[in-house]
């Protein structure tokens, strides 16, 4: 590849879209090419921070990568919390990285997951659109961050999951975990 | 002077290695090692007089980035007798160009800047590695859409991150 590649063949070789062919061509003209490089380099630093986020809600192979990592990960099964009073609890304790909780429910023909996390006052409230799940273990896996402590002053939030099926909106359940954060 | 010369060496190529290993072994600090590794391995080849067209160095770093990269990637047993036998020699004295990390807080606050849809994509890209045709369908765009939705946002993210206009 003599001619530098567009700033989009770039992206789609980062997002891993080309095939190795391409790919190897890519990469070695990047090797000679200072303007290419310093492209590369922009995108590198976002991308390799983007890799590093954990977002509100992981699939599943993303847990299994942080595992692989050693990531010290807590899973907590929680069912759906009609009763807030029955709410489990969930501990991070000083040795854990991460807490996870696996929000378990039918999730068997869901074409789509939305999950909205809410203080029981209402403020804040976070709307996460088609998030990832695992249909055939009915889970969404909502990661807990130490640095998450005195997000919600007014307690524990709820997470509140709906799937679509078939274009129609359906409530899967609320969820609540109380959070112990020592 | 030849020192000199080393260091010219691996401050080209440094970056470009790590690159190279961020994108491949999706790791920092393999990358990291990676970047140490190729370039203890090109220097002494550089010595020995092992580098057949010192000209076209760029095609023999590039090559040598590969090869280490597939052993690392079998936990090659020639890999790690390279490292130790390169332990021996070290690399020159401020051989590193500058490697700038991104403000994880920054990154917080310019994805909530992007429209959802966005940011959607780029999270699912390159948080949860999902290709173009999946997200396509669960977003409910084309491929070609994803992707044009994924260049722009990305664009936005480093414009913003550079403390350009806001995503």
């Amino acid at each position: 590849m003599s001619e530098c590649p567009p700033k989009e063949t770039l992206v789609a070789n980062w997002a891993g879209e080309l095939g190795d062919e391409a790919a190897a061509a890519v990469d070695e003209h990047v090797f000679g090419c200072d303007a290419c490089t310093a492209e590369t380099e922009r995108l590198a630093g976002l991308v390799g921070a983007l890799r590093e986020k954990i977002p509100f809600v992981i699939s599943h192979a993303h847990r299994d990568r942080l595992v692989a990592a050693g990531t010290r990960i807590h899973v907590t099964p929680v069912e759906p919390t009609p009763d807030r009073a029955a709410k489990k609890s969930a501990r991070f304790t000083p040795d854990l990285d991460l807490l996870v909780f696996a929000l378990r429910g039918d999730l068997a023909n869901a074409d789509r997951i939305d999950v909205e996390i809410a203080s029981p006052t209402g403020t804040p409230r976070y709307l996460l659109e088609d998030v990832p799940f695992d249909r055939k273990a009915g889970e969404v896996l909502i990661a807990c961050q130490r640095h998450f402590e005195g997000m919600f002053p007014a307690g524990d939030p709820v997470f509140s999951v709906h799937a679509v099926e078939a274009g129609e909106r359906r409530a899967v359940g609320d969820y609540v975990v109380a959070h112990v954060w020592r | 002077m030849e020192a000199e010369h080393e260091r010219r060496i691996c401050q080209r190529y440094s970056n470009r290695i790590r690159c190279y290993g961020l994108r491949h072994l999706r790791d920092g600090v393999a990358a990291e090692d990676l970047v140490q590794q190729v370039l203890l391995v090109v220097l002494q080849a550089l010595r020995d007089g092992r580098v057949r067209d010192v000209d076209n160095l760029d095609g023999y770093v590039f090559g040598t980035c590969r090869h280490t990269v597939m052993d690392m990637r079998r936990g090659d047993a020639r890999q790690r007798r390279i490292a130790d036998e390169s332990a021996a020699t070290a690399l020159p004295e401020g051989y590193e160009p500058p490697w700038a990390l991104a403000d994880r807080a920054r990154l917080d606050a310019c994805l909530e800047r992007l429209d959802a849809r966005a940011r959607a994509v780029v999270l699912a890209t390159f948080v949860d590695e999902r290709d173009a045709d999946d997200i396509g369908r669960a977003v409910g765009v084309s491929p070609g859409n994803v992707r044009v939705i994924r260049y722009r946002a990305l664009a936005a993210l480093q414009l913003c991150m550079e403390g350009g206009h806001p995503a």
